[in-house]
């Protein structure tokens, strides 16, 4: 493991200072002071008296990190009501036992833990005399309902994507993967305390070592707040500086559920809509869900036409570059001669005018994620369509370094990650110029190295590039696909406590 | 110090392995054809012929495009090293990446002198295997000067469309530099090149339409340039000409099946004022048996020909008659026999070689490489005694079986 979150272990034991101290007014003032009470409008504190307990009782909770109604019907409510026959003695639990009508509650001794729970959403209830506190469970507050993922999409499928409550999304993962073996684990991350992760997994499938050491990983992140799933990501790297994703960010349930089934494991995070998973091969990344959800033939074809697109984006520029400037004999001739008349009129060099071109295209992409989506049509006929048209007229660019570059513009979104979709995009920079220094033997240079590299990969101990290298048993699910009936075994480099999936199918059944 | 390592590791991979030939293409001048001509002893009159990229307009555009190629013609010792004494005239580098065809005139293909001018071909990087040689009756120059295709836009794809033509038709042979310098070092045979003028002086007293060798084929309008016939190297000096029959023979007595259907005529052998067509396929290879023990080698083959009959202008009905259809065979099995004795005779006599590849046969009846080449094919094939019989088998008929009755039509 990388050695770059020294393992801090956090302070667990009560301190003297912050145990629950039994005097009402004095506990109050220490809780009201840590979140700064009069100046801090958000903190609401309601004073309720019950008359059958003879008891003062205070409410402390955060405004809109809570459930109202609960609050108002089933706490406050409940408490001024109370009936004397309710209540036989006057002993705290009482109260939670037989009038509170609340799913869940925590008993707290210190106030240290009661801060914590407030800034959860969880409302704090301290009763005079009493060395406890009690939270209730009434987090409740403001998100998204469930909608249609934005850059996962499928034709044929589940529309449903993640939203930002962390408490939804296990629930989206739980109604399509209904086993008692599914595990939710909660881990506070960072040094405050106050992030916590969700760490899913399968217990008969997810291999122990694996879910331990991303626990231990987890635990490293030494940050005061961690602010959703994609910084946690850049926490939980092995190799912070690679050019190569090493996990998957999805914002689809059911490929999630398909990953937990293999045995991967999933985090979900509060305020990020989305989960990732882990650990991930280099076809976690190149496949999509609709890869499984089409009939096999179907499948297997996009699959293909990705694949395609994917070398098309990565390789076309830097291709034309070396043909043209190093290898004119590997074109037809009057491809040649008609690639010469266009460039007769433009006054640069081919790689300065590819380069030129490219960034140009980057810009118009990074240009257009920002453009106010009423302009987004508009500014799009401007940039595109005029820009490329008044750009060959005018002699700057050839029209066939158009083509090229739109192809492999377009051939990038193709690949559906986004990470890996980033990735692509590099490369092609850095194909470009080794084709530019020496040809296609650049081209192959970099490509081995770069296979080479990606053989070396590892994601949580698991080989990047398996089960192609290495090999080893499992489904085949790679760059072509079998029926799903033959898809009996889960992938080997998991190492899953149950490695078949089924039993596998008989010939001819 | 480990990254530091394998960048600099890394960097004298590109450093040192580099060719560091990069060229813009527009900064390159494509010569599509060199014509070769003999000229002063030990210098050559070589023309370039170098395609012009303005030419090309893929917008259609419109306007004055200039010439499709140009044409340079010059004396230099050596037309490889002459491209840069060329520069001084043409701009760009000249650049032989896109080479299509070599033409040589036939009066220095004749000469001694001819293979020590030629073999630069083989060391040039740029330049090749598969580039066509074109024999020209008059001097390359004018050849090149004067081939003018209507069809295409450029001459350099007008021989690239003849030379794909070559398996269809078979009346020229597959005449590149590869196969040239491989039966030249076989040092076996003799190697077919294609025969080629522009220059037209029809004769029109041939009994078939195929034994014309090129220029001979009376035709109007067009093209002047006619590409038929093969000549006929041996030792790297051209020997002698075949004409596009002799040239389909050769090419139909080789052991393998080189070559696609091709249409032809034969003499009708009941009506002697017309000619039957037919279309051949050679489908099976050739059964060559040779016995090369003794004093005269043996060399038995036996050529099966499929053909389909495609026009009896006589209207003879050969078809439903088994009677005519026997006689009609027999005609072309002697007629065919005739013609292959002729050629054989003619290959022994006057060229003392064989263009039939028969030496890849007469290979396999020797243990060693050695005891065949002190066998010394070549000399050997001279005094040989050839026997051929053709198995011919009349299998298709067109489309409709019985001939038109035109007794019937004209009452």
């Amino acid at each position: 493991m990388w050695p770059f979150f020294p393992f801090k272990k956090s302070n667990n034991s009560p301190s003297a200072k912050t145990v629950v101290t039994g005097n009402l007014q004095k506990d109050l003032n220490y809780l009201k002071k840590a979140f700064f009470y009069p100046d801090n409008k958000d903190l609401i504190v309601r004073e309720i008296y019950i008359d059958t307990l003879e008891k003062e009782v205070v409410l402390l909770f955060m405004a809109g990190m809570v459930d109202r109604k609960v609050i108002e019907e089933h706490v406050i409510k409940t408490l001024i009501q109370a009936k004397p026959s309710n209540v036989d003695s006057k002993l705290q639990e009482d109260i939670v036992k037989r009038m509170l009508s609340i799913q869940n509650t925590t008993v707290y001794y210190t106030l240290e833990k009661a801060i914590k729970g407030v800034l959860m959403g969880k409302t704090i209830m301290l009763v005079d005399e009493s060395k406890k506190i009690f939270a209730l469970e009434t987090t409740g507050y403001e998100h998204r309902s469930i909608d249609k993922p934005e850059r996962e999409n499928v034709i044929k499928g589940p529309l449903e994507g993640f939203v930002e409550s962390s408490l939804i999304n296990r629930s989206l993962i739980r109604r399509q993967l209904k086993s008692k073996n599914l595990i939710t684990e909660g881990i506070e991350i960072g040094t405050s305390g106050i992030c916590e992760v969700s760490l899913i997994y399968m217990k008969n499938i997810a291999n122990d070592k694996l879910v331990e050491r991303v626990k231990k990983r987890l635990k490293q992140v030494n940050s005061d707040n961690v602010q959703g799933l994609s910084v946690l990501e850049q926490h939980l790297e092995e190799r912070p500086y690679s050019l190569i994703p090493t996990m998957l960010y999805t914002e689809r349930p059911d490929r999630a559920v398909a990953f937990l089934q293999e045995g991967h494991i999933i985090l979900i995070m509060d305020n990020s809509p989305a989960c990732l998973v882990l650990p991930v091969t280099f076809w976690a990344l190149f496949h999509t869900a609709e890869d499984q959800y089409m009939r096999w033939p179907y499948g297997n074809f996009t699959r293909v036409i990705r694949m395609i697109a994917l070398l098309v984006a990565m390789f076309t520029p830097a291709v034309y570059l070396a043909i043209t400037n190093f290898h004119p004999e590997m074109i037809p001739s009057e491809l040649l001669l008609s690639i010469m008349n266009t460039r007769e009129h433009v006054p640069f060099p081919a790689y300065f005018e590819l380069i030129m071109l490219e960034l140009a295209f980057e810009i118009l992409r990074e240009a257009f994620l920002r453009v106010p989506s009423l302009l987004g049509p508009t500014i799009g006929i401007v940039g595109a369509l005029v820009l490329g048209q008044a750009a060959v007229e005018a002699g700057i660019v050839s029209p066939i370094l158009i083509i090229i570059v739109a192809m492999t513009g377009l051939s990038a979104f193709a690949v559906a990650d986004i990470s890996f979709n980033f990735v692509v995009r590099i490369i092609r920079f850095i194909f470009m110029i080794s084709a530019l220094i020496i040809g296609l033997y650049g081209i192959a240079l970099v490509l081995i190295g770069l296979l080479a590299y990606l053989n070396t990969l590892k994601s949580f101990g698991v080989p990047f590039m398996s089960p192609l290298a290495p090999s080893g048993p499992s489904s085949k699910d790679t760059l072509f696909r079998w029926p799903v009936w033959k898809q009996w075994l889960r992938p080997f480099y998991l190492d899953p406590k149950d490695s078949v999936r089924k039993k596998p199918p008989k010939r001819g059944a | 110090m480990r990254v530091c390592k394998f960048i600099f590791l890394f960097l004298l991979l590109i450093l040192l392995m580099g060719c560091w030939d990069r060229q813009e293409v527009e900064e390159r001048a494509l010569v599509m054809i060199i014509g070769l001509d003999i000229a002063e002893k030990g210098m050559l009159e070589i023309t370039y012929d170098i395609a012009n990229a303005a030419a090309v307009d893929p917008g259609g555009g419109g306007g004055d495009v200039g010439l499709p190629s140009e044409t340079i013609t010059f004396l230099a010792p050596d037309f490889v090293s002459a491209r840069d004494i060329v520069n001084s005239s043409v701009s760009r580098e000249i650049s032989f990446l896109h080479l299509r065809v070599i033409v040589v005139s036939e009066e220095l293909a004749r000469t001694e002198e001819f293979i020590h001018h030629f073999s630069p071909v083989l060391r040039d990087r740029e330049i090749r295997r598969n580039v066509e040689i074109i024999v020209s009756q008059e001097k390359a120059e004018e050849f090149i000067r004067n081939n003018n295709p209507k069809l295409e836009e450029r001459p350099y794809s007008f021989f690239e469309h003849m030379e794909s033509r070559w398996r269809e038709t078979s009346l020229t042979p597959l005449s590149i530099l590869d196969k040239f310098f491989q039966r030249m070092e076989e040092d076996a045979g003799v190697f077919l090149a294609a025969y080629a003028t522009a220059e037209v002086n029809p004769v029109i007293e041939k009994p078939t339409e195929d034994e014309y060798i090129a220029g001979e084929f009376p035709k109007l309008g067009g093209n002047p340039t006619q590409v038929l016939g093969s000549a006929v190297f041996k030792k790297g000096k051209m020997i002698g000409v075949l004409t596009g029959e002799e040239t389909r023979l050769a090419l139909a007595l080789r052991p393998d099946v080189e070559t696609d259907p091709f249409l032809v005529t034969y003499p009708d052998p009941i009506d002697e004022d017309y000619k039957v067509a037919f279309r051949v396929h050679k489908e099976q290879h050739n059964r060559i048996k040779m016995n090369l023990k003794k004093d005269v080698p043996k060399i038995n083959v036996t050529i099966p020909l499929t053909l389909e009959l495609l026009g009896v202008p006589s209207l003879i009905n050969y078809i439903e008659d088994p009677n005519n259809m026997e006689v009609l065979k027999d005609s072309i099995t002697a007629y065919l026999q005739g013609k292959a004795e002729a050629l054989i005779d003619r290959t022994q006599e006057e060229f003392m070689a064989e263009p039939f590849k028969w030496s890849q046969v007469a290979r396999r009846q020797f243990w060693t490489l050695k005891e065949y080449e002190g066998y010394h094919w070549m000399k050997s094939y001279p005094k040989a005694e050839i026997s051929i019989s053709f198995e011919i088998e009349i299998s298709e008929f067109g489309r409709q079986l019985d001939s038109l009755d035109l007794q019937k039509i004209r009452d």
